[in-house]
């Protein structure tokens, strides 16, 4: 792989050239990895791909993989060599997310029992309202990004749900009522598109989650939508 | 599959899955940090992040890249975490590793943050010496490794790599 690209004003791109100084402990032609001069922890190692991107939606496929597994390896030495007994892995996109500079950056820090440096967010329990909720949300740009393929359609899930006997109360029964005038309302933002979900035969959706027939119709919608702008989000992150 | 992961219950069941292929599905958990929350995971079952094979973690990160994409189209968010908890110190929650995707808002008082400490001089310096001297035992091939390391330094490479299998298999177990 050619690296090019950097900016030159970037202090990741002058660390990733070596003309700023750091603790590296690994580099190849792709990536750079040394440590954090303010860490979590002992074992704190930034990874950094030695080409500029701001974000990590703007790093190429074959990158961002070799990013985590060298991660992955660095976090294996971690274990063996400082005893580390697990390890959080970070990336922040955006300032509100905590990105501090318009390099990608990943962190991997090495964690010990009851070490209390944070990062351990709290959580809540989802319901089955929740989900529902959720998927009605990103399910038009579950089809725009993955271009139809491998996404699962939400009433095929919930029937599945019945078939599994999983109880279901009738709040999430509201929910699924609740959620047709919206397949409408996206039918009426298509520009009149085909309506697909209101006219389907609910007996058919087992039978088409993996087909073909069920790509085709991710095909028709994801015809009617625009592509998604990364530099455009880089811009928002980094405004 | 593993016996009592829920994780795989629920990709069994197709209970919160929102995308699959044949080896990554893309899941609401379930537990949740805040709405929007994904997580994507390995179809198969692997416990903790170290144990995916290479071409599963890199297939895995690209889709999880994805779905960050997916967050920022669907709630207009102004940013994404992509947060890997591996092991119990770090707060993985179900022995069926992933990447959580949540999405972030300005002012949204998440607690994704961590407490930075002081390190003296001689803890920064032995903590490079060890890393970078296993880093580049781990990373060089088998054939160059036996020549890097001729001159005595291969006993290193293999005690550690005992070491490594050992706290895997130490980290298998939990949480």
């Amino acid at each position: 792989m050619n690296i090019m690209a950097n900016d030159e004003k970037c202090i990741f791109c002058n660390i990733g050239l070596g003309k700023i100084k750091s603790r590296k402990v690994f580099e190849d032609e792709i990536i750079c990895a040394f440590l954090d001069i303010n860490p979590a922890n002992p074992g704190h190692v930034l990874i950094i791909p030695k080409e500029h991107y701001q974000i990590l939606p703007m790093v190429p496929s074959d990158v961002v993989g070799h990013m985590y597994n060298i991660a992955k390896k660095i976090s294996m030495v971690m274990f063996s060599e400082i005893g580390s007994e697990g390890t959080s892995y970070l990336i922040a996109n955006g300032m509100s997310a905590g990105q501090k500079a318009p390099h990608v950056i990943m962190h991997v820090i090495a964690r010990f029992e009851a070490d209390n440096i944070g990062l351990v967010p709290e959580t809540f329990e989802v319901t089955d309202k929740d989900i529902d909720k959720i998927q009605s949300k990103i399910s038009e740009s579950l089809i725009k990004v993955f271009e139809g393929k491998g996404v699962l359609d939400k009433k095929t899930k919930s029937e599945k749900s019945e078939e599994n006997d999983v109880i279901r109360d009738d709040s999430v029964d509201e929910m699924e009522e609740d959620s047709k005038p919206d397949d409408e309302n996206q039918d009426e933002d298509d520009n009149g598109g085909e309506d697909i979900d209101s006219n389907k035969d609910p007996d058919d959706d087992n039978e088409e989650e993996e087909d073909d027939g069920l790509e085709s119709k991710f095909d028709r919608e994801q015809r009617d939508k625009k592509e998604i702008d990364i530099d455009k989000i880089a811009n928002l992150f980094l405004k | 599959m593993s016996e009592k992961c829920i994780i795989c219950d629920r990709i069994s069941e197709g209970l919160g899955v929102v995308y699959s292929d044949n080896d990554i599905a893309i899941i609401i958990p379930p537990e949740i940090v805040c709405d929007g929350h994904l997580f994507v995971t390995p179809i198969k079952h692997h416990s903790i992040f170290e144990n995916l094979p290479d071409d599963v973690c890199a297939n895995l990160c690209d889709i999880a890249n994805k779905a960050s994409l997916v967050l920022v189209d669907a709630l207009k968010c102004t940013g994404t975490n992509l947060l890997v908890q591996s092991g119990k110190p770090a707060g993985q929650k179900f022995s069926h590793t992933g990447i959580s995707i949540i999405p972030r808002f300005d002012n949204d008082n998440l607690n994704l943050v961590w407490t930075p400490r002081s390190l003296s001089e001689e803890d920064f310096s032995m903590v490079e010496l060890k890393l970078k001297n296993a880093c580049g035992g781990l990373f060089v091939k088998k054939e160059e490794s036996k020549k890097v390391f001729s001159e005595g330094k291969t006993e290193i490479i293999d005690s550690s790599e005992n070491k490594e299998n050992l706290m895997i298999k130490h980290l298998d177990r939990i949480p």
